[in-house]
């Protein structure tokens, strides 16, 4: 069949003899590709309303801490003028505590401290409050609050 | 964001299915294509770039690549493809359209692709070209050469008008 003479309207018939999508096929393509669409439409605006939620939240408790870091920035500014800190210090250790305060006793003519709860401790009435450590005390005999060797007694207490 | 290249898909549908029934015949086959070109369309569909060029040329770069693969994938020797008459064809149409789809069959591959390209997915010789990474003047002159080719195989010249009309050649 010589259907095409040359020269002529070759590419009219071509774009005439296009293959056609059937109908159907087009219809129910379109719409699978429209339902999908809107499926990936609603999941990404889940995602968003999900991460903005979270967003609001943060900023929330954002806003409390702010608060407290206001309260700790107000305290540093405090230390920084003044020098001082301002959390109170325990005044002593917990061993210093539990040892209790220690007291001057003259032992062999210098003044040593021992602990209150000690059992051979024993009030100097002649020392002062607070004597240095080391320093002389009683007439060069033995003198303190250790028992047996108080000072103005000998030891076996024929002094 | 983007603008959605699927907006508007049937007509995008029509385009993508000419093109493709061009390329591997009208039919089953073509469906199946078109609707694995949607499906890679709708998800890739973020990496669509209007400033780069229509939604439809899109789709046509995702159809080579589908229709790579699909004649990868069919055996070396298959049987030709149905054809399927447009409603309200006259029998001459459909007579014609028979003969044209067995010509573009006796084409070369590269011959139907740009004929496919330009009467199937009606885009101009500019967007051929940035598809196929050729000039536009060479798209047009590969066309020219193409449909030349074509009007061979439906009008084959005559014998005795070809040797009425030689001339000597000059050497």
């Amino acid at each position: 069949m010589k259907s095409f003479k040359r020269g002529d309207d070759l590419e009219q018939r071509l774009r005439r003899s296009r293959p056609e999508a059937r109908d159907e096929f087009v219809q129910s393509l379109a719409t699978e590709v429209r339902s999908e669409r809107r499926r990936s439409r609603s999941s990404a605006f889940r995602i968003a309303f999900a991460g903005g939620l979270t967003a609001a939240m943060l900023a929330a408790l954002a806003s409390v801490g702010g608060l407290g870091y206001a309260a700790s920035s107000a305290g540093n500014a405090w230390k920084a003028v003044t020098g001082k800190h301002a959390v109170n210090q325990p005044a002593q250790s917990s061993a210093a505590d539990q040892y209790a305060k220690k007291a001057p006793v003259c032992h062999n003519g210098h003044v040593i401290y021992v602990s209150k709860n000690s059992a051979n401790y024993r009030r100097d009435p002649h020392l002062a409050d607070s004597p240095k450590p080391g320093s002389k005390c009683g007439s060069g005999r033995p003198r303190g609050g250790v028992r047996g060797v108080r000072s103005g007694q000998s030891p076996q207490g024929t002094g | 964001m983007a603008r959605d290249p699927l907006a508007n898909p049937e007509p995008l549908i029509r385009r993508v299915y000419a093109f493709v029934a061009y390329r591997v015949g009208a039919g089953a086959d073509a469906e199946d294509i078109t609707s694995e070109v949607m499906e890679r369309a709708l998800r890739y569909r973020d990496s669509f770039d209007p400033r780069r060029g229509e939604p439809a040329a899109w789709l046509i770069g995702i159809a080579r690549r589908c229709i790579d693969d699909a004649l990868a994938r069919r055996p070396a020797h298959v049987a030709a493809p149905e054809d399927v008459a447009a409603p309200g064809d006259l029998e001459s149409d459909a007579a014609l359209r028979d003969e044209l789809q067995r010509a573009l069959r006796r084409l070369g591959d590269r011959d139907r692709e740009l004929l496919a390209l330009r009467f199937g997915a009606d885009l101009s010789a500019r967007q051929i070209g940035e598809e196929l990474e050729m000039a536009t003047n060479a798209v047009e002159v590969a066309l020219h050469r193409a449909l030349g080719r074509l009007r061979v195989l439906l009008d084959p010249p005559d014998e005795e008008a070809e040797a009425s009309t030689a001339r000597p050649v000059r050497i």
